[in-house]
């Protein structure tokens, strides 16, 4: 902190200060610890077979006991009922295809609304319109939403048509976005168009890389909360289950082949947003701000 | 507020306002196609098959009938009325209790506190396994006879032998209350990142110079950090209230078979489900398309009034 380099040297954080923040520290550590205890607890119980598992539940297994196998079995699918790879499989595509259209579309839709409303003044009733019909509570939307991917357009379970339900360029992504725009200076591409650039070019070459961080913080964003997703799987994609989807519909049948295998797809299915949180922490941290909805 | 100005200004042409139409036509062609089509249609057609019946002909009320009728009625009513009121609770856990919280987590955080790093990652934890991995941890814990009925049963907590036989998620008495828990328990993770951010922006000197003039902690949360970051807080409100009737997930991954802990939302989305086993599929979402009007009439004033109240609070402030 900055704090160090004040020339007068004294430790600026007071007494009460500091106790304050001790008690909130301690606060801070068992709210942690409920956290991280139940993920300790799956990732140990998956390493058991399913008797020791309901004999002793807390019991932590022997190294000589532990059932690395759970973490093969759970790949066949006779034993299982369900294929996991191919849920892995569907929950890639899915997840980077929804993110990464998403975030495209916004940012284009961002990029003019912003960028281009000086002299095209109704682009400010667009983006009026984008920030209201974000906060518009649509309820009765499921039913027909719902009807429609199914029967109108026949689009359920096809996953070369359900791709076009993810350009919408609204959102939060549009949001940030557009704060990510606003603070970009338009200079830079007034030089490009002195040298004769199109608007595409300015956009595509020069505008885009510019806000590539809080993109980056976006796309991992919304891609850990879309690996976890269930819920269009289970109004429009039940033939492409996702894992989140698997996790979700195997609990009722764990019972059958073993709570410890069961932990074991958790276990698998964590492993991949923890890795990319992991990598990605401090994009993640410095570029997740929306402001205000102005409009 | 600054707009950037364009460079085109001095030969600003017709010509140039023409080729610029265009570019601003086509980076929103797709998205508006996309807007018609998954927007506006399913909303538009959620208006009027509200006020259709399949075996009625034309403009008929009678899906409204039918859900106040329900409402009044003895049979369904305590059940509506608990469905409404679940829907309200988690309204003002999540807005109420646990916003208001998780901004003060953020401001402690953001005066690194020992080990802030760690924690931040810790907190944001259950946003990174996603709330279908956590639900279903949670329901693994609280199964019958599962690690905490047996904490409870060492810590000699009486636990009585309807909750026992059916699980904590299941019986009636306690399963609104568990819900109730995972929410506060997995709800710190994306708003304390969104305000952390907020806090960031800030700039270091104003904490510099309120220090030098004797800032206290608290005085420094309410005074200084509060009006500056008051937008994003404003925005996660309303993102909050948006979402008060429509949370039917919590309720599908948490506990869809005990009807204690249903509400709104989830009642819509059971009706659509449903619907779709019937023979005339189309006409069968009539009903849950009225009710989401209904709400969506409760609703869209809630959100626009506290959205109000929240600007008029403190202008919109940029730095």
């Amino acid at each position: 902190m900055s704090l160090r380099s004040k020339p007068s040297g004294v430790n600026l954080r007071t007494r009460t200060e500091k106790i304050i923040l001790y008690s909130f520290f301690v606060v801070f550590l068992a709210y942690a610890l409920t956290l991280i205890m139940p993920m300790i607890w799956t990732a140990y119980n998956s390493l058991k077979d399913a008797r020791s598992y309901n004999e002793d539940a807390f019991k932590f297994p022997a190294f000589s006991e532990m059932e690395w196998s759970n973490y093969v079995n759970i790949f066949d699918e006779q034993s299982m009922t369900v294929s996991i790879p191919f849920a892995i499989f569907n929950t890639v595509w899915r997840s980077v295809g929804t993110v990464s259209l998403g975030i495209f579309f916004s940012a284009c839709t961002s990029y003019v609304v912003c960028k281009y409303a000086d002299h095209h003044r109704w682009l400010n009733w667009v983006y009026a319109f984008v920030v209201t019909i974000m906060i518009i509570p649509v309820l009765g939307a499921t039913a027909t939403s719902y009807n429609l991917i199914h029967n109108e357009l026949q689009m359920a379970n096809k996953p070369w048509l359900i791709w076009t339900s993810w350009c919408s360029g609204i959102g939060f992504g549009f949001l940030m976005q557009y704060s990510g725009w606003k603070s970009l200076s338009w200079s830079y591409a007034e030089a490009a168009f002195m040298d004769g650039a199109s608007h595409f070019q300015v956009f595509w070459r020069i505008m885009l890389p510019m806000i590539k961080p809080i993109m980056s913080a976006l796309f991992v964003v919304n891609f850990i909360s879309a690996w976890g997703e269930y819920m269009d799987t289970v109004m429009y994609m039940d033939e492409w289950p996702s894992l989140g989807y698997m996790i979700y519909a195997l609990q009722n049948q764990a019972r059958f082949f073993g709570m410890p295998l069961y932990f074991a797809v958790i276990v698998v299915s964590m492993i991949p947003t923890l890795a990319i949180f992991v990598a990605f922490q401090e994009t993640i941290m410095k570029n997740m701000t929306t402001g205000g909805l102005k409009g | 507020m600054a707009k950037p100005r364009n460079a085109l200004k001095k030969g600003y042409s017709s010509k140039a306002h023409r080729k610029e139409t265009w570019f601003i036509l086509a980076m929103l062609a797709i998205p508006f196609v996309n807007f018609l089509v998954f927007w506006l249609w399913p909303n538009f057609r959620s208006i009027t098959i509200a006020f259709e019946v399949p075996s009625i002909e034309g403009f008929t009320l009678y899906n409204f009938e039918r859900f106040f009728d329900e409402l009044a009625s003895d049979v369904t009513g305590p059940q509506m009325w608990k469905m409404i009121d679940n829907s309200l609770i988690l309204f003002v856990v999540s807005t109420v209790i646990s916003l208001p919280i998780v901004l003060f987590i953020s401001y402690i955080l953001f005066k690194k506190i020992p080990g802030y790093k760690a924690f931040r990652v810790l907190f944001y934890l259950p946003a990174i396994l996603g709330t279908t991995v956590m639900s279903q941890i949670f329901k693994s814990l609280l199964m019958t006879g599962g690690p905490i009925e047996k904490l409870l049963d060492a810590l000699h907590i009486p636990i009585d032998d309807m909750t026992r036989f059916a699980g904590f998620l299941n019986a009636p008495d306690t399963s609104m209350l568990m819900v109730v828990i995972f929410v506060l328990w997995t709800g710190v993770g994306v708003n304390m990142i969104m305000f952390t951010g907020a806090m960031n922006r800030v700039p270091q000197e104003i904490f510099e110079s309120a220090r030098i003039d004797g800032v206290g902690f608290f005085r420094e949360f309410f005074s200084i950090i509060l009006p500056l970051i008051w937008p994003t807080v404003t925005t996660m409100i309303v993102f909050s209230m948006v979402g008060i009737f429509s949370n039917a997930s919590l309720v599908l991954l948490l506990c869809p078979e005990n009807t204690a802990c249903y509400n709104v939302g989830y009642y819509i989305l059971r009706y659509t489900l449903n619907a779709n086993y019937t023979i005339r599929v189309e006409d069968t979402f009539c009903y849950p398309a009225a009710v989401g009007l209904i709400f969506t009439l409760v609703n869209v004033p809630l959100v626009f009034g506290v959205k109000k109240l929240c600007d008029r609070v403190s202008k919109n402030i940029e730095y």
